[in-house]
């Protein structure tokens, strides 16, 4: 099996708003996916229902051979998924420290390590390490929040735009976090910023109201302009 | 002097109680958004079943400890029937809990009967001693102490352990702490097992205090612990922990330099509190609505 | 709404006759006419609660404040001013002011409050009013009250019943005008969802303060004929947090947010609560009947939080349902 999370014909309402009405796709292990289409499509719907935030009404979701829909989200988070929603969810009363002790679910050597790794990668969080999330930069708290999902060597993330709001140099560093994930880490993204997308992602899978209606690797989409132009309104 | 540290004494012990009862309180409302209004008869249930295996074991502690066990068994029982169902619906869970609290106070009423109850302190806390010109009542400066202690239990519980850690993750954001890999139903579950207990150790201990009490110090004390939340906020333990001992010290300085405000003084502190920062006196506002 | 009327006109037919017809079959029994206008008090008491409840909702825990205003006011007038319709008239006048103006007053200060607080502060406000009122023993006469004299038309018992149903009546039809008026509408709109009325322009919070204002003065109102039916006030009677409770209860029961809920609910908890009360002179664990109407009450709100009235209408939608499926 040479995919990492599969969705099959989701659906899924918001109170009484069909939003997902059939959503189809896979995400090939080790890759890096954008999951793409305009605002209201259904993008943070779709990694919501993943995450067990939103109960299906139709459709299965598996993840690494296992079905996990409709199973709460603190089990789907165990089972190495790591989500970075929209607003970043940072608790405003804790401290950076606080939001990495939290987010450890191991305290041995290996995560020690990995930690490490990802205050490497985010040098600015060092810094702030004191400092309650409340106080954060909005580009800190992006960090924070990535920083947050990579520290567990989680099989996959999914991550809901985390280039908006951010100053270019600060792409450029999510961009180079990204890379350096590739190969060990599945990623799902989803992006408003396609050309971002382009320098991360492999593969694509683009959603229109509420169902797929693309799925394909990025260099094919770079090349079909009416693809472009009708799902994503650029040229 | 003497008359001043006196009334400062009785004033900390009371805000001390209701601070027990405030502290469970405030906790479940900022962690899970319900506000119990069940959790008076916990604290009435406190004092009846801890004075009851007081006076039937002769022994204080385990007064003490019953009274405790009793409200955290209240508390496990409501959580997993009455909290659970209604769990995201302010006005079913006010209704339902104020349902409870009907309930808590009549079944008192059948098992220990509706007659008022007296408690004494045991023989090691009975009595006073003079500092000076100051008569201590050993009593009151226990119950100064307990509550001092649960203070600070409580604040390093919050502050200094994990299991603080995911709480006050959850006051902030219930659903990222899902995310995380937590399940916030058992964070939920044992606070409010853990405010239950704290409420049904209060009412045990307000037992030997007032010396007599009836089934409806349930509703006394829990509008003083209301009083207590709105002033004190709902974010932090040390509010409410001030907001408390600035409710029980106002109540007896004005009960004896003003008698006749003594009625209206907790009402005046709120509705200033309300007019003026309705987030509370010590609260932070979340800016939402 | 609109599904609720079918039922709700058969309802109102049915529920005209029965309370115009009532207090002929009672004619001899005294205590009988006495439990009817109890009923009708405190129909209209719970009704004044809907409003809040149901159709705003609000949750007040001291709406027994409106009540005891209403009832003392009536009293002391009463006692020591006049005996006449036309005081009676002017305590009317009076109490609807001041209940009015007090409603005022507490939806100025907390209308802008998250429910709980709402809840919280009605409820201590409403205690402290009890606690004052205890005090001034010189002017409420604290727990044993005083009587007073009514005008002489009021003191037949089968008048003042005729006079509590005939309120009721009305009340009923003004307030079920006032919730289909656009004043009505924008109050049930805030409810369903406050951002969106605030987003499209409307003063939210005179609304609501509007809402407590009405619903205090018919609570006023209903204080007042209890006061001219038992010619006779205590500060427990009618100042009591249970007054409140009992209209929660008959509102929850009968079913929030429809104003023929709390009627249907006042007629059974008061006729439950009498036949209870009776039972226990022979089986002593019904002297705790109030725990029974507790457990009762969370079983309505756990099971069934749209009440009887709702439950009937699953029931009716399901019949029709059903026999349309037939051929």
């Amino acid at each position: 099996m040479s995919e990492l999370l599969r969705l099959e014909a989701v659906q899924t309402y918001i109170g009484q708003f069909h939003i997902l009405k059939g959503v189809t796709f896979e995400v090939p292990r080790g890759t890096v996916t954008a999951l793409l289409g305009r605002n209201g499509a259904g993008k943070t719907t779709t990694l919501r229902t993943v995450m067990g935030l939103l109960r299906p009404s139709a459709g299965r979701i598996w993840f690494n051979g296992t079905e996990i829909h409709g199973r709460p989200t603190h089990v789907i988070s165990r089972l190495g998924i790591g989500y970075v929603p929209e607003d970043m969810g940072i608790f405003p009363n804790l401290t950076v420290a606080e939001h990495m002790q939290l987010a450890m679910h191991a305290e041995d050597a290996m995560t020690r390590e990995r930690l490490a790794w990802v205050l490497d990668l985010f040098s600015d969080l060092k810094k702030a390490w004191r400092k309650p999330g409340g106080t954060l930069s909005g580009g800190q708290k992006q960090m924070l929040a990535i920083a947050r999902a990579y520290v567990n060597r989680n099989a996959l993330l999914l991550i809901d735009e985390p280039s908006k709001g951010l100053a270019p140099v600060m792409v450029a560093a999510l961009i180079d976090s990204l890379n350096a994930l590739k190969g060990e880490t599945t990623v799902l993204l989803v992006e408003q910023n396609v050309i971002m997308a382009a320098q991360v992602a492999s593969h694509v899978v683009i959603i229109d109201d509420g169902r797929t209606v693309h799925h394909g690797t990025m260099a094919e989409l770079a090349q079909d302009e009416a693809l472009k132009r009708r799902y994503l309104g650029i040229a | 002097m003497d008359l001043w540290w006196s009334l400062t004494i009785n004033g900390l012990a009371t805000g001390f109680l209701i601070f027990l009862l405030a502290a469970g309180l405030s906790l479940i409302f900022g962690l899970m958004g319900v506000l119990n209004f069940a959790h008076g008869g916990v604290f009435a249930w406190g004092a009846y079943a801890g004075i009851w295996a007081y006076a039937a074991s002769g022994n204080f502690a385990i007064g003490v400890a019953c009274g405790a066990l009793a409200g955290a068994v209240l508390g496990f029982i409501l959580e997993k029937t009455m909290i659970t169902p209604v769990y995201g619906n302010h006005l079913q869970q006010i209704l339902i809990t104020l349902g409870v609290m009907i309930v808590l106070g009549e079944l008192i009423k059948t098992v220990f009967g509706a007659n008022p109850q007296g408690a004494q302190p045991p023989r090691w806390l009975a009595g006073s001693f003079t500092v000076g010109d100051v008569v201590m009542i050993k009593y009151r400066l226990f119950v100064i102490a307990a509550g001092a202690l649960v203070l600070a239990l409580l604040y390093m519980l919050i502050h200094r352990t994990k299991f603080g850690l995911l709480v006050r993750a959850g006051v902030a954001n219930r659903e990222m702490v899902e995310i995380l890999g937590y399940d916030i139903r058992n964070v939920f579950l044992f606070v409010f097992v853990l405010g239950s207990a704290l409420a049904g150790l209060g009412g045990v201990l307000m037992g030997p205090y007032v010396g007599v009490f009836t089934p409806a110090i349930g509703m006394e004390y829990q509008l003083l612990a209301f009083v207590v939340v709105v002033i004190g906020g709902m974010e932090s333990i040390l509010g409410t922990a001030a907001a408390a001992l600035l409710v029980g010290l106002a109540n007896a300085y004005v009960a004896y330099y003003v008698p006749p405000l003594t009625a209206a003084v907790n009402m005046l502190l709120m509705i200033s509190v309300l007019a003026l920062r309705p987030e509370g006196l010590f609260g932070v506002n979340r800016g939402e609505n | 709404m609109h599904r609720h009327i079918g039922l709700q006109r058969l309802g109102y037919g049915i529920f005209v006759a029965f309370v115009l017809s009532l207090p002929l079959f009672m004619h001899d029994a005294r205590n009988q006419l006495f439990i009817l206008t109890n009923i009708a008090v405190m129909a209209i008491f719970a009704m004044s609660y809907d409003l809040l409840l149901g159709y705003s909702g609000i949750i007040s825990f001291g709406h027994v404040l409106f009540f005891g205003v209403g009832a003392y006011v009536t009293a002391i007038m009463m006692k020591n001013v006049s005996v006449s319709i036309p005081a009676l008239l002017f305590v009317l006048l009076l109490t609807l002011l001041i209940t009015a103006f007090l409603g005022w007053l507490i939806g100025f200060f907390t209308a802008r409050l998250k429910s709980h607080f709402f809840a919280m502060f009605t409820l201590a406000i409403a205690e402290l009013a009890a606690v004052l009122m205890e005090k001034a023993k010189g002017i409420s006469g604290g727990s044993d009250g005083f009587s007073f004299p009514v005008p002489s038309f009021f003191r037949d018992k089968l008048t003042v019943a005729y006079v509590a149903l005939i309120s009721t009546l009305v009340i009923f039809v003004l307030l079920r005008l006032f919730v289909n008026s656009p004043m009505g509408t924008t109050i049930i709109g805030i409810r369903e969802n406050e951002a969106r009325m605030r987003a499209l322009g409307y003063p939210v919070l005179r609304y609501k303060v509007l809402a407590v204002m009405i619903s205090g003065a018919v609570a006023g109102f209903a204080g007042m004929l209890y006061g001219v039916s038992m010619r006779f006030v205590s500060v427990p009677s009618v100042f009591g947090i249970n007054l409140t409770l009992d209209a929660l209860l008959m509102t929850i029961v009968g079913g929030a947010g429809t104003l023929v809920g709390p009627v249907i609910g006042a007629v059974l908890v008061e006729l439950v609560s009498q036949w209870l009360q009776l039972m226990a002179k022979s089986v002593p664990l019904l002297e705790r009947w109030m725990l029974f109407f507790g457990l009762a009450y969370i079983l309505v709100v756990l099971f069934f939080p749209s009440g009887i009235l709702g439950g009937l209408q699953r029931l009716l939608i399901l019949w029709r349902n059903r026999r349309r499926k037939a051929p």
